[in-house]
């Protein structure tokens, strides 16, 4: 059962806590020796710097920095010690120091800072641990320093609009719901074009999840992401195409995410604590409802209560139920002619609501050269703006690490989360809140349920009860092993267990209102239950080949194994409501069904990095995958890789002005995306019938699969150059990335003669994306008083499928309108509008009935022009579904050293969405003005009655101010009763304001269709991001 | 210089012992996949039993429980049933406009094909590996047969593949009905040497419907005449056991999302009229006697209670016993509609395939159409009317032949034959009876042309050997 691992992660933190004890107690060495003790400042303001690693070079101690910019490594051995201080966004410095027993050396070091950081450490798309001088390929690590406490509440908002490259797309507006997230745009049709996760090197199941199936219903995915605690990310690393992701083979075409969580210190300790509380609303505009009158619907009082009578409807406002529509919310037009209006999600308090949030951390760190530790543990409850929506996560993490000897070290990481989430019917679903306001006639009609709504009013729709309770734990054993100086091993093994139980329960209700079995009562589980494992080595031997040239000779060996194990479990006709587990005699009638896939890849990698000078890095690769989802007929993939990086500011030629640091880049490579296990093989499955008044069991066909089937092969380069100028003032980062994905996955329809009515993969296509990534940080402003930082960062994206391969010349989808294409030529899932007849003067051509028309014909190619879609097609080509531009910009103003301002803007553009609610109000409810309003050209009502399409899909640019904040930290006296050496006070905003073009319902990001590989982008009324307050107290101590 | 030898002894030693799992690997790759059988493993003997399963499965799917199911959605070309359905693209099918895009196209000819396919490869594999005259083939082959003539009564063309290939010729109705022919022949032949006289009936009435859409009548009655037991019956069959045996018309008209109504061409009542109690007379179409609206909140949907084609059907009526109508019952139906006397569709609900009403009925057609026999037609009228609560006539001509054909509806409503009764009389020039004019739905507009339905798009895609029609917007055919 799902919840069989609560006892060990007792006893997991019960042990951390012993070790916690331990680890505090002061080494015996630290009492006798002589002292190294300094401060350690920012150069151009001189305010002390906080957290900054200071290393003890050839001793293995080390330590950091308090907030008041102090350190001190007591117990040393007299003699001389070289100190390199660190900081993310400073260059490194080293300095002397000479200790004598009893004594202290004082140390006062400046760091310059430094927006590219070419000494840090990257641990992902490398064979182990690589300077970042040495790659060749653009990495990414969004500097979350700079995100005040309390403004994100998930990994997904520290992701968005942070990474040049990184597109992140918030489905939904729901808590709990999960993000579409593409890197460098979609290289993939039909096998996975997301990014692949890793948390601390174990492989992480984040693709957002389906809770299931529900009859009428449209439910989000929930994230996976949102089991890790914001606060515990140290870093995270992102490695955006086949030119870095070589190393992960037959899964990384689409980018390798790395999440690096926080680790402890080798010297004290520090703990930090916060509580936070936080307020969401919806500030979009709600699309008003409005109704005409005619004669006809006044003089016919059974289906049109509102007109024959507006005085005698009886409708929910915020003061409670009204009898009589307002003259205010009626626009007449004569006698027998009028309009009422409506906005049911503003005026009925049982629709939406402000959805409060509160969240609480705790976590420490601390240890000493031989053990050091992090601890965290996390509670956020957060309500979202329906009354059925809310999220709770209760977490913790522990990280260990144990360094018997200077050649050995050992790393063990553990994190524990439960979630408790609560979703909504949303979106299209049939009985949900949103489709039925949205399409409500205004309280004109007879409404089944409440005035004013389609179907199920509030009251109905918040009944549903969808929940998902689930545990996700994550255990990570990393090794590393130098025997000798010369010699690197480094060995990673891991488990990631994802517990989850969907339940989906419907009370017995004799008004059958939610269906005919649903009335009788019913119950639905669902456990699935995903393992992932890990097994991961690499080893690396350097060597001198010259006194000028360097070599590091590195191999390795990944093992990727994921099983994914779900059962469900059906009851209906209920006893009684309280018998709701699934058991004979609680149910009139059970059933179980079982789903079992595993999936299994191997890979190899052989890497030779010559290093000429310390500047020059020339390295190469070749990875071999094998994967248990190849057809039969193929069997090992290779995957090579070639880079250059060259620091160009190292040569003794080199006198650039202002121009501290430059490195250039390229890099080219080939990395693969697997297609699904088992989709190679062509299967039949069990299914059930009736004979003889007996149940039968049949076998009927499933998938007709593909023998010959491989992964699709990404093939990138991409060059750029990292620069720092004006001593640090100024950071870019830019690249230029061209990419293009050979034996695309390409998903065709069986045959249905053939018995298959499904789809099969087959490897035919070719899709090239390029564009250019630019990120850059500067620091205007920077002296004792005050501070200003910003960083911009922005990415374009040109995406286009270039061949089908001949199998076929299109394929078409999209919910409800069917506008978007897959088409030669043109980006993935572009949008083609269909418009009605016009003549030459671009008025509509009536039939003979004096009705617009609507040319459908271009489903197919024009049979004048079956190459091109021109003639006599009436379809034209409106632009991409993904955005080609977006950027970022983040600025942090601090005042005096205490008070931080925050914010943060978010931009994409160049894409469209379809506003599908928008079309159906239209011409299905007839209840936007555009159509009811008796005074509107016929004609044109006509055209937006119909089924034209070109109105409908709309450019979706927005800018929205994503993230704003403002942090006071409390002066140190403040914090002397509670003992804390600092204390800050953070309140914050999101989603505060949003500008766009975009006329649909209120946010252009969202999307109905939430399956994260999906190109379908619909708004069919989805949720928009609401605008959330939040408050955050953090005490360090 | 030691040191560098050790380096590179390292260095190759580690080589070495990574390229050696290589060699050991593949048992890493080897997964399960425990829900799911391969192909090759479908000529196992122990399978073959669920395999014939698999066919009698997909007809029950396809009959009732598909989104493009004969009984339901398949059926809204017709005068019938109005839709209460808000997927468009569904909803216009009921206005008779199609388009090989959307809608029930793809699922109903999914949902046929795989009946004929399996139908044809699991009957290949009993001869092969059990015995020629195994007594299973007499159901798979039936089956098979009757998924021609059900692609001969519904889909504009058809294309058909074998175990290897798709195929690559389009047919036409009538070559579809052709191809039935031998598949009941089959079957008669293997169920009357195994002594199962139902298939045996069931495969007669069959080719009786084949001949019929022929135009080939001696046939038809010759075959039609085979079937002399009035109590022959064959059911489609559903259970209240689990979802995936469900008659799934049961949803169709159960819950606050129910989507099918009663016509006005078929109502026994004024259409929007709530409280149509005096005018229901006819047992054979009964229906709630208020509408409600279902799933669009837009039709105005009378709930059928079962016909003759269901096992539920109780023969009474709701208007009382009269002067006009003294075999009227006057029953009241249970607000539920689950409980009798009348009943709406259940979810073990069984539906007929054929029965001796069905033999009689193309009997008497073919029989009008051949001329000379309008005595023995009007005695079968009358026997009819009679079961509806309608006095006897006499009519003689095209008089005669219209109120057969009303009768024939009657008996046969929302059984899944009434497309196939529109196509044959207007393919035959007897008379076109699709509905026209308005929809009820004053919203939708007017009627369209459409009377059957095209190959789905996805047999075009997935089909290397057919093309598309130059313009899909035009019907390829009656």
């Amino acid at each position: 059962m799902p919840f069989s691992f609560t006892g060990r992660a007792w006893g997991a933190m019960g042990a951390s806590t012993l070790l916690f004890i331990l680890a505090t107690a002061p080494p015996l060495e630290a009492q006798v020796g002589g002292t190294i003790r300094g401060t350690i400042t920012e150069e151009s303001t001189q305010r002390p710097l906080a957290s900054v690693r200071v290393v003890l070079i050839g001793v293995g101690r080390e330590t950091r920095t308090g907030e008041d910019g102090r350190f001190e490594v007591p117990g040393l051995p007299d003699g001389e010690y070289t100190v390199r201080a660190t900081l993310i966004g400073y260059t490194s410095r080293t300095a002397r120091a000479t200790v004598t027993a009893g004594e202290v050396a004082d140390l006062a070091i400046a760091l310059l800072r430094a927006p590219i950081q070419l000494e840090a450490l990257i641990v992902t798309g490398t064979a182990g641990t690589t300077e970042k001088r040495e790659i060749g390929n653009a990495i990414s690590s969004p500097d979350l320093s700079k995100v005040p406490a309390g403004t994100t509440q998930n990994v997904q908002e520290q992701l968005q609009s942070r990474v040049p490259g990184l597109t992140l797309m918030q489905n939904s507006g729901l808590v709990g719901t999960g993000s579409n997230v593409q890197i460098r745009g979609a290289g993939s049709l039909n096998a996975n074009y997301g990014p692949v996760y890793y948390v601390d090197g174990i492989r992480f199941e984040a693709q957002p999840v389906s809770t299931g199936g529900v009859t009428n219903a449209t439910v989000q995915y929930s994230s996976p992401l949102d089991f890790i605690d914001p606060d515990d990310v140290e870093k995270i690393e992102v490695i955006k195409g086949p030119a870095a992701s070589t190393l992960y083979g037959a899964d990384a075409a689409g980018g390798v995410i790395q999440i690096i969580t926080k680790k402890g210190t080798r010297e004290g300790s520090q703990w930090t604590a916060s509580v936070g509380y936080s307020s969401s609303e919806w500030t979009a505009g709600i699309p008003i409802n409005y109704y005409q009158c005619n004669a006809a619907r006044i003089r016919n009082p059974g289906t049109y209560p509102g007109c024959a009578n507006p005085g005698a409807i009886t409708w929910m406002s915020q003061d409670g139920p009204v009898t009589g529509i307002p003259e205010s919310d009626i626009t007449r037009f004569g006698d027998s002619l009028f309009v009422i209006k409506d906005n049911p999600l503003a005026r009925d308090p049982h629709a939406l609501r402000a959805g409060p949030g509160a969240e609480a951390r705790l976590s420490g760190r601390g240890g000493n050269p031989t053990f050091n530790y992090f601890l965290s543990f996390n509670q956020l409850n957060e309500d979202g703006i329906f009354f059925n929506n809310y999220q709770n996560r209760t977490g913790g993490r522990a990280n260990f690490e144990v360094t018997p000897t200077a050649k050995l070290n050992i790393g063990l990481n553990l994190s524990y989360t439960r979630v408790h989430e609560r979703l909504p019917l949303s979106d299209n679903a049939s009985n949900g809140l949103l489709r039925n306001a949205f399409r409500g006639k205004a309280r004109a009609t007879a409404d089944r349920w409440d005035a004013g709504y389609f179907g199920f009013g509030p009251d109905q729709s918040n009944e549903f009860d969808l929940q998902s309770f689930e545990e996700r734990t994550t255990l990570g054993l990393t090794a590393n092993f130098n025997p000798f100086p010369w010699l690197e091993n480094r060995l990673i093994l891991g488990m990631d267990k994802y517990d989850r139980r969907d339940q989906t329960f419907f009370r017995i209700d004799s008004t059958f209102k939610w269906g005919a079995t649903e009335g009788t009562g019913e119950m639905t589980q669902r456990l699935p239950v995903t393992h992932t494992w890990t097994a991961d080595y690499s080893g690396s031997v350097r060597a001198r080949l010259s006194q000028t040239l360097g070599s590091r000779t590195s191999a390795g060996v990944q093992v990727n194994s994921r099983q994914f194990h779900r059962y469900t479990g059906f009851g209906s006709g209920m006893v009684t409501n309280n018998l709701t587990t699934l058991q004979p005699g609680s149910f009139t009638q059970l059933q179980v069904d079982e789903q079992l896939i595993e999936q299994t890849s191997l890979g190899m990698y052989l890497q030779e990095q010559l290093a000429w000078r310390e500047r020059l890095y020339a390295t190469a690769a070749l990875r071999i995958d094998d994967n248990s989802a190849f057809g039969s007929e193929f069997h090992t993939v290779k995957y090579p890789k070639f880079s250059l990086s060259y620091v160009l500011s190292d040569e003794a030629f080199f006198h650039v002005p202002h121009v501290d640091e430059l490195k250039l880049r390229f890099a080219w490579g080939e990395a693969g995306n697997a297609p699904a296990p088992f989709t190679a093989d062509r299967t039949f499955a069990p299914a059930t019938g009736t004979a003889g008044d007996a149940t039968i069991n049949a076998l009927t066909p499933k998938s007709y699969g593909n023998p010959d089937l491989k992964p699709e092969r990404g093939r990138e380069y991409e060059a750029g150059f990292d620069a720092s100028l004006f001593r640090g003032a100024l950071g870019i980062e830019f690249t230029y990335y061209n990419k293009r994905t050979v034996d695309a996955l390409m998903e065709v329809p069986d045959a249905p003669s053939t018995s298959f009515d499904s789809t099969h993969l087959i490897n035919v296509g070719e899709i090239a994306n390029r564009g250019l990534e630019l990120l850059v940080t500067a620091s205007p402003v920077r002296n004792s008083k005050v501070s200003w930082d910003l960083a911009l960062t922005a990415a374009t994206h040109h995406n286009e499928l270039v061949s089908f391969g001949g199998s076929v010349n299109q394929l078409q989808f999209g919910a409800f309108t069917n506008s978007q294409r897959h088409r030669e030529g043109y980006p993935l899932g572009g949008f083609w509008a269909v418009d009605v007849i016009r003549d030459a003067s671009g008025q509509p051509v009536l039939d003979a009935n004096g009705r617009v028309q609507v040319d459908l014909t271009c489903s197919w190619p024009d049979p004048v022009d079956p190459n091109g879609y021109g003639g006599s097609c009436h379809e034209k080509y409106v632009g991409p579904s993904s955005p080609t531009r977006e950027f970022g910009l983040s600025n942090t103003v601090t005042l005096f050293g205490n008070l931080r301002l925050f914010a943060n803007l978010d931009y994409k553009g160049g894409h469209y969405l379809v506003c599908a609610i928008c079309s159906i109000r239209n011409r299905i409810n007839t209840n936007t003005w555009e159509v009811a309003n008796p005074q509107a050209d016929p004609i044109q009502v006509q055209v937006w009655g119909s089924q034209q399409t070109v109105t409908h899909i709309m450019p979706a640019d927005f800018l929205k101010l994503r993230e704003v904040a403002v942090s006071y930290i409390v002066p140190p006296s403040w914090g002397g009763p509670f003992r804390a050496s600092r204390w800050s006070i953070t309140l914050s905003g999101r989603n505060l304001w949003l500008a766009t073009r975009y006329k649909g319902t209120g946010d252009p990001e969202v999307s109905f269709n939430s399956n994260p590989n999906t190109f379908d982008r619909t708004d069919y009324a989805s949720v928009p991001q609401p605008r959330r307050l939040s408050a955050t107290i953090t005490v360090l101590f | 210089m030691r040191m560098h030898s050790i380096a590179r002894l390292t260095r190759w030693s580690c080589l070495a012992w990574l390229l050696g799992p290589l060699v050991g690997c593949n048992d890493i790759l080897k997964v399960n996949n425990p829900q799911q059988v391969g192909v090759d493993q479908l000529n196992n003997s122990a399978l073959l039993t669920a395999e014939v399963n698999g066919v009698i499965s997909e007809l029950e799917n396809i009959y009732t429980r598909r989104n493009g199911a004969l009984l339901w959605s398949a059926n809204f070309l017709t005068d019938e049933q109005v839709t209460g359905i808000n997927w468009e693209d569904f909803a216009r099918v009921n206005q008779r406009i199609v388009n090989y895009t959307e809608g029930p196209v793809f699922s109903l000819w999914s949902g046929l094909s795989r009946v004929v396919r399996l139908g044809e490869d699991v009957t290949a594999r009993l001869e092969t590996l059990a015995d020629p005259n195994d007594k299973r083939i007499a159901t798979t082959a039936v089956l098979a047969a009757y998924g021609y003539v059900f692609i001969g009564e519904s889909m504009c063309q058809a294309v058909f593949a074998t175990a290897q290939n798709p195929g690559n010729t389009i047919l036409s109705p009538p070559e579809v009905f052709q191809q039935a022919i031998p598949w009941f022949q089959r079957a008669i032949q293997v169920a009357t040497a195994t002594g199962q006289t139902n298939i045996v009936k069931l495969a007669h009435v069959g080719l009786a419907r084949t001949y019929l859409n022929l135009g080939d009548f001696a046939n038809t009655i010759a075959e039609a005449s085979q079937v002399t037991d009035p109590a022959f019956k064959y059911w489609v069959e559903y259970a209240a056991v689990q979802d995936s045996q469900f008659d799934g018309l049961f949803d169709r008209t159960h819950g606050a999302n129910h989507t099918m109504g009663v016509s006005p061409f078929f109502l026994q009542g004024t259409f929007g009229t709530q409280d149509l109690v005096a005018t229901q007379t006819d047992p054979r179409i009964q229906h709630t006697t208020r509408w409600t609206f279902g799933h669009n909140g837009l039709t105005k949907l009378y709930k059928p209670y079962q016909g003759l084609r269901f096992s539920g059907y109780s023969g009474q009526t709701i208007a009382p016993a009269s002067a006009s109508c003294p075999g009227c019952t006057g029953a009241t139906p249970d607000p539920t509609g689950d409980r009798g006397p009348l009943l709406l569709y259940q979810k073990d609900t069984r539906v007929l395939l054929a029965d001796y009403l069905e033999a009689q009925h193309d009997l008497y057609e073919a029989m009008m159409r051949q001329g000379g026999n309008d005595a023995a037609v009007n005695q079968f009228v009358n026997d009819r009317r009679a079961v509806g609560n309608e006095p006897a006539v006499t009519l003689t001509g095209p008089a005669l032949f219209d109120e057969l054909r009303v009768q024939r509806s009657r008996d046969f409503y929302q059984g899944g034959l009434r497309l196939g009764d529109l196509r044959r009389w207007k393919r035959d020039g007897v008379g076109d009876f699709f509905p026209t004019g308005n929809h009820v739905n004053q919203e939708w507009g007017v009627y369209g042309i459409w009377t059957c339905f095209p190959l789905p798009l996805e047999e075009y895609q997935g089909n290397p050997n057919i093309q598309p029609p130059a313009n899909p917007l035009i019907p390829p055919g009656i």
